[in-house]
């Protein structure tokens, strides 16, 4: 009672062009502690009803509902659509007997633009392909499409020359988004293919396709639309919530229910900080597989560090870090990952500012999140435990 | 802790709504209450925040009484005296043997001797309330508080007769007694519904003269008009008695003297003709007397139902189905009849009502009261009750409704010199009149003849007063933004405020008096029509602000010369018009067209010259300089209400203007120079918050604000700390704070017990509150701040946000 929590998330969300909406509620009573948010183009999402849809703000945030109801900011890392034509399945190349049986097919978007591919018999001969004029010679690709069905296929990213990656999947009668990521050698070439076939002995006949994307990534991101050309999403950016008022700098706790977008090698941070990187604090997924840190930096010193990698980054975890002199700890789903006695702090009134990224505008994290909350007390070890349970 | 305004609100809530309870507990209390919405709102935000529990005393712009401004908080409204009715016996309290009981209350038998009776009801240091009923027989009697030996030590009555007593006292001993007055001869008398009732929350009010307010309706108001009843009775003429038939409705064949022909039944009076003369009556009238009939004709055959002039003067007859009115005048008549002219039918519902019941008026020759409005046809005189004293000033006001010829005058009675101008067409008048009489009546002079009637008379004693200890509750023109006023005293140079024919001016300008409705409501503006480079002037000293209201046409100019001159664009509606000069002492006020102001045909009232930097509210004039007493708001709290150690001083104020000529301070203190809070809009502009203990004195000090807007303000101190909030933001924080000590602070002022009346807060405050806690920052960004919603939703749409 009478110290706020600055909370983003936990299932209220409300955005507009430039700003997501964080609150500091103190009794019961919310002031605005909003985020800015800043990407620059178009970008998809995943609604509350389950469907792809473009979200038309520039710079208006994502609220996923992949896989949850209650909704994750979505931020991501600047990538292009390699596919020229995602969704015009007429301008790829077809081989053997596959052929366009129907172009009315509801797609993830809720609309009718999904085509229905017929002829394949599992003879390995029946291609749908798109050729592109692309060196693969170093790249990290990733190439994921949306399909719908039943039997399996393969997917294939090929160079032409000495290299070809490929993934057998098998289709459902839901829309699925698979994906195939590999690195290719030094070898270049200038012809590339995407290959979705009836590899030797694979049963589909016909199946549904929507949404192909080609990226630079290990791994897929949300769906980029093209029609003709490749298509660039930027990066997302969320700054500056809160001011010092919101934020106590000699003890709290900053907790975090987030999700990796993937076990990329990224250091992805969430801060609380001065604004600089002299005096700040952090949750972050490092460079090591699978691993959570948390630490605290006091006049360009860090001087608390707990890490782990007990936990799978791409699942949602909750993470509680409290920082108060001689009694730092990190929470990680209930479980106790570390302590650490430092009594060097933070002066007061010096945190003023919430962001998704380091303080010195790198590290941006790159991920999901279902909530934040900033507390301006530390918690019991109790506590701690059933806020991150 | 259990605070004791946790307490009370738990016991409040147990009950019913919180708020609800504070307001209507707070209402019953006060004589005057007003400006209830907005004061809930503020109460209901701050319990919104979750912070009411919290507050001690919370004053709000609602509630007054003479010398009295209430707190919504803390008052319990608990009657502390036990048995003070002494319905059966003298139970709960401690007497000497001398007193008995009576059922017309406590007894106090003929004695000249100590003989008290007392009751433990208070707690030093607290202010009470202090109520009693005396019937003294003989002598006098004399209240106090004092020790539980019935010994009398804080004596704040004496010599008391017979009457209802009201005392706000600090209580200084525990014990209130009641015992004789003198101790020589005997005194004598019965004691009854005795209350004790904590007020320490409240505030004593002081300002030795009358003031202008704007009032909720956006009405300059004097203040004199509120606690001052108007002077005429039954003003309106709509004065009627109680019934005085009795069986009008005609349910029983009783009450009634039925003449031959009559008779009752079926709930009507029949009469079935042939029966010229035949009357039904009661006894009911007195000689003289005007009275109002009315009365249905339920079924009509034939004939007529009259008042014969025989009896009343005047005949008047009545025929057919349906509702009638009729007035009579009784003369020598002490029966009520009606008359058959051979009347075949029936009637229904008589009822008889005397007019002007309490001789509120007398009719001279060719006057009479009907239909709600007074008329003549005659020479007489209409002349009300004794209510002039001499050398007040009145404004006298009526409406004549119906014209026909003559003229009518109003006049003083023995005062033939103050006559009005004759009227003589529909409208409605007002005068301004000082009395040179000593007692005298309003009186209502035909000039030599009058057909015509008047209404809605009314006196009002406009002399500023020098008492009228009501605090003020003003409003912005749209009678919103109710707060308390508070101002410094000054004085209306300017003699003639409102009777601009008393101006000089240049002979191109035509003055009409009583043109429009001015900002006091009334018709009293002057219309001034001019040419370019005219003006209307008057010489004063000593001013620096004039000041005036005009109105006109939207988009012209007008000009106001005061040494220096603003020129102002009009609006189209009121507006007042300052212009200061600080360089020199002004001789002349002048409303004028120079320098190319466009205006050509305006309306003016209120015309005002201060010696201050700033216009303060209208102070009225009518022949003389006119001086508003200064305002003191002081007294709340005490040690328990106040908790010294930690705390939080709160309101939301602004000052009259951006930098006074002293601090404006509003502080707790402990009445001295040693220990103090003080919360102060500062002479350099500044807002400051003053934290000085013992061992510490700390001045946090936030410029950059406009100390005459509306700020939220808090100031929080605790064990090695103090800081200010302002509109939700912590401006400046100290970390070296040495609290006060236990139980030091006690008194919460709109002044400055260590600066001294110099820097009594002078300005306009919302609200006021005191916290018995240091509350959390995120708490007082709260109180102060202005942007925070009950739900998060809220907070979205408020800030143009589409919720997902």
């Amino acid at each position: 009672m009478g110290k706020g929590i600055v909370k983003l998330g936990e299932g209220k969300w409300a955005v507009k062009d430039g700003n997501l909406l964080a609150a500091k509620e103190t009794n019961g009573r919310f002031k605005n502690t909003e985020f800015t948010v800043s990407r620059g183009t178009d970008a998809t999402y995943v609604n509350r009803d389950g469907l792809i849809v473009n979200e038309t703000g520039d710079d208006t945030p994502r609220i996923d509902f992949t896989d949850n109801t209650d909704g994750h900011l979505l931020l991501e890392p600047q990538s292009t659509n390699l596919v020229t034509y995602s969704e015009d399945f007429s301008e790829w190349t077809f081989l053997g007997n596959t052929d366009i049986n129907a172009t009315n097919i509801t797609s993830p978007s809720g609309e009718n633009n999904a085509t229905n591919i017929t002829g394949l018999n599992g003879s390995g001969s029946n291609d749908l392909r798109k050729q592109l004029t692309y060196n693969t010679a170093n790249k990290t690709l990733t190439f994921s499409v949306y399909l719908k069905g039943s039997g399996t296929l393969r997917l294939q990213m090929s160079n032409g020359v000495d290299q070809a990656f490929q993934e057998v999947i098998t289709l459902t009668n839901q829309w699925e988004r698979y994906s195939v990521s590999e690195t290719f050698n030094s070898t270049s070439v200038y012809i590339f293919y995407l290959v979705i076939d009836d590899y030797l002995g694979l049963t589909a006949t016909s199946y549904d396709i929507w949404g192909a994307q080609l990226e630079e990534l290990s791994y897929a991101t949300s769906y980029i639309p093209t029609n003709g050309s490749t298509v660039t999403r930027d990066a997302d950016t969320c700054t500056g919530a809160g001011e010092a008022a919101d934020f106590n700098s000699e003890e709290g706790v900053l907790y975090a229910e987030i999700a990796a977008l993937a076990n990329d090698g990224g250091n992805r941070r969430i801060s609380i900080s001065d604004g600089s990187d002299t005096n700040r604090l952090n949750l972050f997924y490092n460079e090591t597989t699978n691993e959570i840190k948390a630490n605290y930096r006091v006049s360009n010193s860090t001087v608390v560090t707990i890490d782990t990698t007990d936990f799978n980054i791409t699942n949602f975890n909750k993470i509680a870090f409290r920082w108060q002199s001689g009694n730092f700890i990190l929470y990680i789903n209930g479980e106790n990952k570390g302590t650490n006695s430092n009594t060097t702090m933070i002066s007061a009134n010096t945190l003023n500012v919430l962001r998704f990224e380091d303080p010195n505008l790198v590290n941006e994290f790159y991920g999901k999140c279902k909530a934040i909350r900033v507390y301006k007390e530390a918690l019991s070890d109790t506590d701690l435990e059933n806020l991150t349970s | 802790m259990l605070g004791l305004g946790l307490a009370i609100s738990v016991g409040k809530r147990i009950l019913g709504g919180v708020i609800e309870a504070l307001m209507s507990t707070l209402r019953g209390r006060a004589e005057y209450s007003e400006n209830n919405t907005d004061s809930k709102a503020v109460v209901k935000d701050i319990d919104n925040y979750e912070l009411l529990d919290k507050a001690t005393i919370l004053l709000t712009p609602t509630a007054t009484s003479n010398a009295r401004v209430h707190s919504v908080k803390t008052y319990t409204g608990d009657e502390l005296v036990t048995n003070g009715t002494f319905d059966t016996d003298l139970t709960d309290w401690q007497i000497s043997s001398w007193w008995t009981w009576n059922a017309l209350g406590a007894y106090h038998p003929p004695t000249n001797s100590h003989k008290p009776l007392y009751q433990q009801t208070c707690e030093v240091g607290k202010t009470y309330k202090i109520s009693f009923d005396l019937n003294v027989l003989q002598g006098s009697a004399k209240v106090s508080l004092g020790t539980n030996t019935g010994s009398t030590s804080q004596v704040f009555a004496t010599d008391l007769s017979t009457g209802s007593y009201v005392y706000y006292i600090k209580a200084e001993y525990e014990y209130i007694i009641f015992n004789r007055n003198n101790a020589s001869g005997n005194n004598e008398y019965y004691l009854d519904n005795v209350s004790v009732i904590d007020v320490s929350s409240d505030f004593d009010f002081d300002r030795a003269s009358s003031a202008t307010r704007i009032n909720s309706d956006g009405l300059v108001q004097d203040m004199q008009s509120i606690t001052d009843p108007e002077l005429v009775l039954n003003g309106d003429f709509e004065e009627l008695s109680d019934e005085e038939v009795t069986n009008g409705t005609f349910d029983t064949d009783s009450d009634w003297t039925l003449g031959s022909g009559w008779s009752i039944s079926d709930g009507k009076v029949t009469s079935i003709g042939s029966n010229f003369g035949e009357q039904i009556k009661q006894t009911i009238l007195q000689t003289n007397k005007i009275y109002k009939l009315s009365f249905d004709i339920v079924d009509y055959t034939s004939g007529n139902i009259a008042l014969e002039s025989v009896y009343y003067g005047v005949t008047q007859t009545f025929n057919g189905i349906g509702s009638y009115v009729a007035y009579f005048t009784s003369l020598s008549q002490t029966e009520f009849r009606l008359y058959s002219q051979n009347f075949v039918g029936s009637i229904d519902n008589v009822s008889v009502q005397q007019v002007d019941p309490n001789d509120r008026w007398s009719l001279g020759t060719g006057w009479s009261i009907e239909d709600g409005k007074a008329s003549c046809d005659g020479a007489g005189a209409l002349t009300s009750q004794s209510i002039i004293d001499q050398n007040k000033t009145y404004l006298v006001s009526f409406d004549v409704v119906n014209y026909t010829s003559g003229d009518i005058r109003s006049v003083f009675s023995g005062d033939g010199a103050t006559y009005s101008e004759n009227i003589n067409s529909v409208g409605t008048y007002t005068r301004f009149v000082t009395s040179s009489i000593t007692t005298g009546k309003l009186q209502f002079y035909p000039n030599s003849s009058f057909n015509g009637s008047i209404d809605n008379i009314s006196v009002k004693d406009i002399t500023f007063s020098t008492d009228v200890d009501l605090a003020r509750i003003n409003y912005d023109s749209n009678g919103d933004n109710g707060h308390i006023l508070l101002e410094p005293t000054s004085t209306n140079l300017i003699t003639y405020s409102e009777d601009f024919s008393q101006w000089s001016k240049e002979a191109t300008v035509t003055l009409t008096p009583n043109y429009g409705i001015s900002p006091d409501g009334t018709q009293n503006s002057t219309r001034m029509q001019m040419n370019a480079d005219d003006s209307l002037y008057i010489s004063t000293s000593s001013g620096l602000i004039a000041s005036f209201y005009v109105k006109g046409t939207l988009g012209e100019t007008i000009r106001l010369s005061n040494g220096s001159a603003t020129t102002h664009t009009l609006t189209g509606n009121w507006d007042r018009v300052e212009t200061y000069d600080s360089g020199s002492v002004s001789s002349l006020i002048s409303i004028n067209t120079y320098s190319g102001a466009t205006a050509r045909d305006i309306e003016i009232w209120g015309a005002q010259a201060e010696a201050l930097s700033y216009a303060t509210s209208y102070i009225p004039t009518h022949g003389s300089t006119v001086t508003r007493a200064t305002e003191t708001l002081t007294g709340s709290g005490n040690s328990t209400l106040i908790n010294s150690t930690e705390g939080v001083l709160y309101a939301e104020i602004a000052g009259l203007v951006d930098a006074d000529t002293s601090d404006r301070v509003i502080s707790l203190s402990d009445n001295s120079i040693t220990n103090r809070v003080e919360m102060k809009l500062s002479s350099s502009g500044s807002i400051q918050g003053r934290f000085d203990s013992a061992s510490s004195d700390i001045t946090l000090t936030e410029t950059g604000l406009t100390a005459s807007n509306f700020n939220k303000i808090a100031l929080v101190w605790s064990s090695g700390k103090c800081a200010l909030f302002i509109n939700g933001v912590k401006e400046q924080e100290d970390l070296t704070f040495n609290t006060f000590a236990s139980d030091v602070l006690f008194d919460l002022s709109f002044d400055s017990a260590y600066l001294g009346g110099s820097s009594n807060f002078y300005g306009n405050c919302k609200a006021l509150a005191v916290f018995d806690e240091a509350l959390e920052d995120d708490e007082l960004e709260l109180l102060t701040g202005i942007t925070n919603y009950g739900s998060f939703n809220e907070l979205a749409q408020a800030n143009s946000y589409t919720i997902i």
